[in-house]
């Protein structure tokens, strides 16, 4: 009795040392896209002529496509993935074109049209979302393909809506709000704000909230879910029609920053979303990451395209750097994973 | 209410599956500050029952009431509201979310719509404390060992208000000194608290220690219940499986012959440290430690799953290459693993897919599958070692958690390995079936198979071992025959690394005498 005592007292200060060590491991590997960050922007800064002067378009750009990322982190947090993310933005930057068109034509209130056709855009958003959601978590359809066919359906959508590849707003009231430079700070525009205010709220939410906790409960051990009284069913399909709408906002978003809707943007938006949030840091599986783990994906993604705009780099040789670059991440992390707890 | 009192009814419950009516007309009561242990062989319908009470399936027939009200559970929830909580058969852990949210996990504490982080985990510590486990809340459950993340399951029932806690086989991955925590735990609950337990456990002798009330049931009907003090354990053994147990291990002795697999200096930094041993044919080889000591983690590493830095297997005289499992099941190693959900079974496909696996190539002509022969190989071990289920074709997430087990020990058994390496082979067994296995085993290292068995019971390791090497945190502690002599205690004391004794080890490769360094 007494020798187990002596020995369970070892292995517990054994053991504690251990996971000490583990957690530190884990620290790092987890958030390891913040040492990412800050070496791609030592890099730029130090070694990119002309970064100094061009830097603010990631914070710009950022924006631009930033708040869809977040949306699809819901979902992939949960265990699940939505690939319908670029055309969903896209036909609700459509939809707030041919809301704003509309009512600037018959009442001449621009501010009404940005109003209501933002309404217009997150309802869309929200319904595609829904959309996939029923047929996902109601109909059982596996995400992938389930996203994979409604994007195909989103495009269709897009076409048949805009009718042209090109759908300007009739008086471009919104770019220059959009566009309007804070404290005559160029990086600092209305834009850069909301996105920012999208990240804190879903770090909020998750972090604070019962039903924003359920999602990496979810997407970590489902039966667990289950057994505790959590349905799996409902809060995945939350996450979707929440991505949906946070898409919604991206497509308004890329009009406020063109001043159109642009087809071709359905597609640019591609599989941009996934790679910032896997070079964030959250896991494919589910159960890991938080918004800033997004932002700080999304700030990577946008400095390696402002960098090699800025050396006039080819759109293909962008393309090449940002595959290599999440492949090293995945790697990094499968590397980090073996050696750290065996898991 | 008053401890005693009885506040939980289930009567004639039924739950009929395609092909099983699991639960028969099973009827229990429960009373507060009591404990009530059920007892039954796998696929009795132990834990069929349980997920009735708990909202996880609905019954098919009889009532269930509580406080004289009848209850009917849509989810677990409800169950949980209603003072019911369960720590179910599978670990249900969420591995990513850290040791607080685990334990209120589905019930965090609320400052109004905001989660109150700080009362989290100031009660966590508090259940922490009162588990006897030193670890900080903010740990992440999927680094704990498995006996850690049973103990947090345990505690997340005591963030509940429950009124009874049931436990479906919780001491089965948790270490002695775990076990003897959560029995003080139980006996707090049930004396101070006044909380009623259900507690399953195919470990008889705990049954008789923890319980003051046992209920047995068979194929889903209730065969006997009464107080703990009216059985004895040979009649409760006798309830349980319908016919007297004689013998539990059954050892015959077999012909030890050549060395079959030869281990040297094996070493992986940090897990273990220069392993030696040699098993010769027709002997079974006992590997005895606590928990954690590195047994498992040296089996994975000669079959080759892990890498390992140094040292060599030899195989039949032939040096394996490390880190090849698939080599390794062709040179004839077979290894069944301890972690049967994760490691050993495909839960969405046949049972009879499942046992056959390995054993494919044997049994097909030019790629293809001889039917027949698969059939009737897997008909064989489902008799043999009477595997519970309607049909071979069953899916084995369908089954109950010990014919789970029982499918991955027949494929293996199946293969017909030159060795073959059981990790904790009856964990969640019932005892009939248990014989069965160790009887199985004495068969097969009698036609001459080298047998290797790692397990946590001391009496496994006497029943049913030729030696036994004790392991001590990665290291090789003792290496002892199992003679009427050797005492459970001096086997104990060399697995917790107090003593050393390497009176067995072959060749005399460093023959000491029997030393005491405690
Ligand atoms: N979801 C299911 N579908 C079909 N059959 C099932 C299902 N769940 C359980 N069964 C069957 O019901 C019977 C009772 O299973 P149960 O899990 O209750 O047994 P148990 O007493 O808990 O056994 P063990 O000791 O092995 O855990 C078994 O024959 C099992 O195969
Ligand atoms: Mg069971």
């Amino acid at each position: 009795m007494e020798e187990k005592g002596v020995k369970k007292e070892a292995a517990a200060a054994e053991n504690a040392v251990d996971l000490k060590k583990i957690q530190r491991v884990r620290f790092l590997k987890d958030n390891n896209s913040i040492l990412i960050l800050v070496a791609l922007l030592f890099v730029a800064f130090i070694g990119v002529d002309g970064f100094t002067g061009s830097w603010y378009n990631v914070a710009l750009y950022s924006a631009e496509y930033g708040i869809c990322c977040l949306g699809l982190a819901l979902v992939m947090i949960c265990g699940n993935i939505d690939l319908s993310v670029g055309y969903n933005a896209a036909f609700c930057g459509v939809m707030f074109v041919i809301t704003f068109n509309h009512i600037y034509n018959s009442t001449g209130n621009s501010a009404l049209g940005i109003i209501v056709g933002l309404i217009v855009a997150l309802i869309t958003g929200g319904v595609l979302g829904a959309f996939n959601g029923v047929i996902i978590t109601k109909v059982g359809v596996s995400p992938l393909i389930a996203t994979i066919a409604t994007n195909y359906i989103y495009e269709g959508l897009v076409m048949n809506f805009a009718k042209t590849s090109f759908a300007p707003v009739n008086k471009d009231a919104i770019t220059p709000i959009a566009k309007y430079q804070i404290f005559g700070l160029r990086w600092l525009t209305p834009m850069v704000i909301i996105f920012l205010l999208f990240v804190l709220g879903t770090y909020l939410w998750m972090h604070y909230t019962r039903y924003g906790n359920r999602l990496h409960i979810v997407g970590d051990n489902p039966e667990a879910a289950e057994y505790a009284g959590i349905s799996v069913s409902k809060t995945a399909f939350t996450t979707f029609v929440l991505c949906g709408i946070m898409a919604g906002m991206t497509g308004f978003m890329m009009v406020a920053f063109s001043g159109a809707a642009i087809y071709t943007q359905g597609t640019t938006l591609g599989t941009f979303p996934i790679s910032c949030v896997i070079i964030g840091g959250v896991k494919m599986t589910g159960g890991k990451g938080t918004a800033v783990h997004v932002l700080l994906g999304v700030l990577i993604m946008r400095t390696v395209s402002t960098m090699m705009s800025t050396m006039f780099w080819s759109t293909n040789r962008v393309n090449l750097v940002t595959g290599l670059l999440l492949i090293a991440v995945l790697i990094a992390d499968r590397f980090t994973s073996t050696k750290s707890a065996d898991e | 209410m008053s401890r005693g009192d009885i506040f939980i009814e289930l009567d004639d419950i039924v739950k009929v599956f395609p092909g099983v009516r699991a639960l028969d007309g099973v009827s229990i009561k429960i009373a507060e500050g009591k404990v009530h242990a059920l007892c039954g062989e796998n696929g009795a319908g132990k834990s069929t029952l349980i997920k009735v009470m708990t909202g996880v399936h609905a019954r098919d027939g009889g009532d269930y009431r509580i406080d004289g009200k009848t209850v009917n559970f849509k989810s677990t929830k409800e169950a949980i509201d209603a003072g019911v909580s369960c720590v179910y058969q599978e670990l249900s852990i969420a591995p990513q979310l850290d040791v607080a949210k685990n334990l209120f996990i589905g019930n965090l504490p609320m400052k109004g719509h905001i989660i109150d982080h700080k009362t989290l985990y100031e009660k966590s510590e508090e259940i922490l404390k009162f588990l006897e486990m030193d670890i900080s809340p903010h740990m992440i459950a999927g680094d704990l060992s498995v006996g850690q993340q049973q103990m947090i399951e345990i505690g997340r029932a005591l963030t509940r208000n429950a009124r009874l806690i049931i436990m479906d086989e919780p001491t089965s991955s948790l270490s002695e000194a775990e076990t003897d925590t959560l029995f003080k735990v139980i006996k707090t609950l049930v004396e101070d608290r006044n909380m009623a337990i259900i507690y399953i456990s195919h470990k008889l002798d705990e049954v008789m220690e923890l319980a003051d009330w046992i209920t047995v049931i068979r194929d889903g009907k209730n065969i006997i219940s009464k107080a703990k003090t009216d059985f004895t354990q040979a009649e409760l053994v006798k309830n349980m499986i319908g016919r007297p147990l004689e013998n539990l291990y059954m050892k015959e002795p077999a012909e030890i012959t050549d060395t079959m697999l030869e281990v040297n200096h094996l070493t992986r930094d940090g897990v273990f440290d220069d392993i030696s041993f040699k098993v010769r044919k027709g002997e079974v080889v006992g590997f005895f430690g606590l928990v954690g000591a590195g047994r498992s983690e040296i089996m994975r590493a000669i079959f080759g799953v892990d890498k390992y830095n140094s040292g060599e297997v030899i195989l039949d005289g032939k040096k394996l290459k490390g880190g090849d499992p698939a080599k390794a099941i062709e040179n004839g190693i077979g290894f069944c693993t301890e972690d049967r959900k994760k490691e050993g079974l495909a839960l969405k496909i046949s049972i009879l897919s499942n046992m056959t696996l390995v054993k494919l190539k044997a049994l097909s002509h030019g790629g293809v599958v001889d039917r027949v022969a698969q059939r009737r190989a897997a008909d064989k071990y489902m008799k043999s070692i009477s595997i519970k289920a309607p049909s071979v074709n069953q899916l084995v997430g369908n089954l109950s958690g010990g014919n789970q087990q029982k499918v991955v020990v027949a494929k293996w058994l199946l293969m017909d390995p030159k060795v073959l390496i059981v990790d904790e082979p009856t964990r969640g067994i019932d005892v009939g079936s248990k014989s069965e296995i160790y009887s199985i085993l004495s068969d097969l290292a009698k036609q001459g198979m080298a047998i290797i068995v790692v397990s946590s019971e001391v009496e496994e390791i006497m029943g049913v071992c030729d030696k036994v090497i004790t392991i001590a945190e990665g290291k090789k502690t003792g290496e002892m025959a199992i003679t009427p002599e050797l005492t459970r205690e001096h086997i104990l004391s060399c697995a917790l690394g107090t003593e050393t004794d390497f009176s067995a080890e072959t060749d005399g490769e460093k023959k000491e005498e029997v030393k005491e360094n405690g």
